[in-house]
């Protein structure tokens, strides 16, 4: 049985149902003396796919400039690596990684021990206090996330590998290998047992879509994360989307508490965009959202990645953009926050203390 | 949106043909109804035209339009609410006559169950192909928001159509 596509059928439904007013206004606003009359009128097709740009705006007047703004970036677009393009296994293995050490510092107070011990050594040198309640509050949640993904975070592309299963402690076909680079360049690899099965697939003229399913355990530290998940992946002509989905549980037998992982990526033209939105569940009750979102923008010769978090819901508050800046050969990511209509910057840098990696957090007034 | 200044047709043709989907659902999120939502896009594209010469090139024309349509349509839902008349067409529900409005589509479940601006974003991203960024910056709203509404409606929509 074909599956029912709601975005396919609005799609469709609106294409076949948006009424034209061209001729009426064109009719009436001839009268008001708003456009020049023309000799013939001819339809014309609207479609859902255009986007309106500033730019593409101009270039819509003149035949020749549009006809530059179709071509001009398809035949030049760069075919160049990026943290954001990766493969459907890549994507796998990020969500999964990134959901299951969430889950990791939800129920330890280790994230926020190191927030705390890293902040308070930094406050020292810094014109704001670190310790105004609502930006420690809102921190130490920034924190959790920010380690959850910062094996992502440095400028390598993340790898995954994926062979066939022979560890017979976890039952399942295949055994995937994270690979990464933390903030400030050092090898970090995770693991994952999963088994995926195709659910449904479908081939209807340009468009293409299949969906798996994925059940599985990610071992981060130690700490077995059993995993369950659902993956999209649908493809139109020049455009490709994937989704994600991928629920995290440190109990197998206790499904009420759990973080859920959902995913988007999109690629088109020049940009890519990839978004991570986490929802926390404890005792089966929403307790936090937040989303997380990576994108690349291509400009001429220069790659620009943002990732930007933003808590939705929760108590923790926040807007957060981060840039990954390099200076005297040391990484430091440059964050700047909207915490209440209340804005400001701060950097955070790794460092090692005692064999053990730690964040510092510099606010600096400028 | 310069040319516009200057009464160019093909400019204007241009324009309608990239925006008059969205300007049509936008318009329909607030008035609800199909025929006043068509009305809403008339008068709308005739204020672009008016005021294309207030346009400022360096902001976002999707956003300036749209926003025109959807003024447009308030200003018809508040003048409706102060003229309610007792023509059957206009009021069906006061004659307890069955409106025609309803094709029996998933739009029209979708703008009768959804809140205003879920039935908005929903429409800009499945309908005009908007990418959720793009209606971010239409709506003056943040990123992960129009995400968070988008996914809210399409649940809904699958709740409806007991998915």
């Amino acid at each position: 049985m074909k599956k029912f596509n709601i975005q396919k059928e609005i799609r469709q439904e609106a294409e076949n149902n948006t009424p034209d007013v061209l001729n009426r206004v064109k009719h009436t606003a001839q009268a008001q003396g708003l456009l020049k009359e023309k000799s013939t009128a001819n339809n014309v097709q609207t479609t859902s796919r255009k986007r309106l740009t500033v730019t593409g705006l101009f270039a819509a007047v003149a035949a020749v400039v549009l006809c530059l703004a179709i071509v001009l970036p398809i035949t030049l677009r760069p075919n160049l690596p990026s943290n954001i393009t990766m493969s459907a296994k890549d994507a796998y293995g990020l969500g999964a990684v990134s959901t299951a050490k969430l889950l990791g510092s939800n129920v330890s107070a280790k994230a926020m021990a190191r927030l705390s011990a890293t902040t308070k050594n930094t406050a020292k040198r810094t014109n704001v206090s670190a310790q105004n309640d609502e930006l420690k509050t809102s921190l130490e949640r920034f924190n959790e996330y920010f380690v959850a993904l910062d094996s992502f975070l440095g400028e390598e592309l993340i790898t995954t590998t994926t062979v066939k299963n022979t560890n017979e402690k976890y039952p399942y076909e295949t055994m995937m290998t994270v690979k990464g680079k933390d903030v400030n360049g050092t090898d970090v690899a995770y693991v994952m047992y999963y088994s995926e099965t195709v659910v449904k697939s479908e081939i209807d003229e340009d468009e293409q879509e299949t969906e798996y399913s994925l059940e599985g355990i990610m071992v981060i530290d130690g700490v077995d994360y059993y995993l369950e998940g659902e993956r999209t992946e649908e493809s139109e002509k020049d455009e490709q989307e994937n989704e994600l989905k991928i629920k995290a549980y440190l109990d197998k037998n206790n499904r009420e508490t759990y973080i859920q992982m959902e995913q988007e990526q999109s690629q088109e033209d020049n940009e890519r965009e990839l978004e991570y939105v986490y929802s926390v569940y404890q005792e089966g009750k929403l307790v936090e959202k937040t989303s997380v979102e990576f994108e690349t923008e291509r400009k001429g010769a220069n790659e620009e990645v943002e990732y930007e978090l933003e808590f939705l819901q929760g108590n923790a508050k926040g807007k957060y953009k981060l840039e990954r800046e390099i200076k005297n050969g040391t990484t430091q990511i440059k964050v700047k926050y909207d915490i209440d209509g209340k804005q400001g910057e701060f950097k955070i840098r790794e460092t090692v203390n005692n064999g053990e990696k730690d964040y510092e957090y510099i606010f600096d007034n400028k | 949106m310069k040319q516009l200044v200057y009464g160019n047709t093909d400019a204007f043709d241009k324009i309608y043909a990239l925006t008059s989907k969205a300007v049509y659902y936008v318009a329909l999120s607030v008035v609800k109804e199909r025929s006043l939502a068509e009305d809403v896009m008339q008068s709308a594209y005739i204020k672009v035209l008016q005021n294309a010469h207030k346009y400022k090139p360096e902001t976002n024309a999707n956003a300036w339009i749209l926003t025109i349509a959807k003024n447009e349509a308030l200003n018809l839902k508040q003048y409706r609410k102060r003229e309610q008349t007792v023509d059957e067409r206009d009021n069906p529900a006061l004659f307890g006559t069955k409106t025609t409005d309803d094709y029996g589509l998933l739009i029209d479940i979708a703008r009768k169950t959804l809140q205003e601006d879920e039935f908005t974003i929903l429409m800009l991203i499945t309908a005009c192909g908007y990418k959720r960024r793009e209606v971010a910056a239409i709506l003056n709203k943040p990123v992960s928001t129009v995400t968070w509404k988008y996914n809210n409606a399409l649940s809904e929509m699958r709740r409806q159509l007991n998915f």
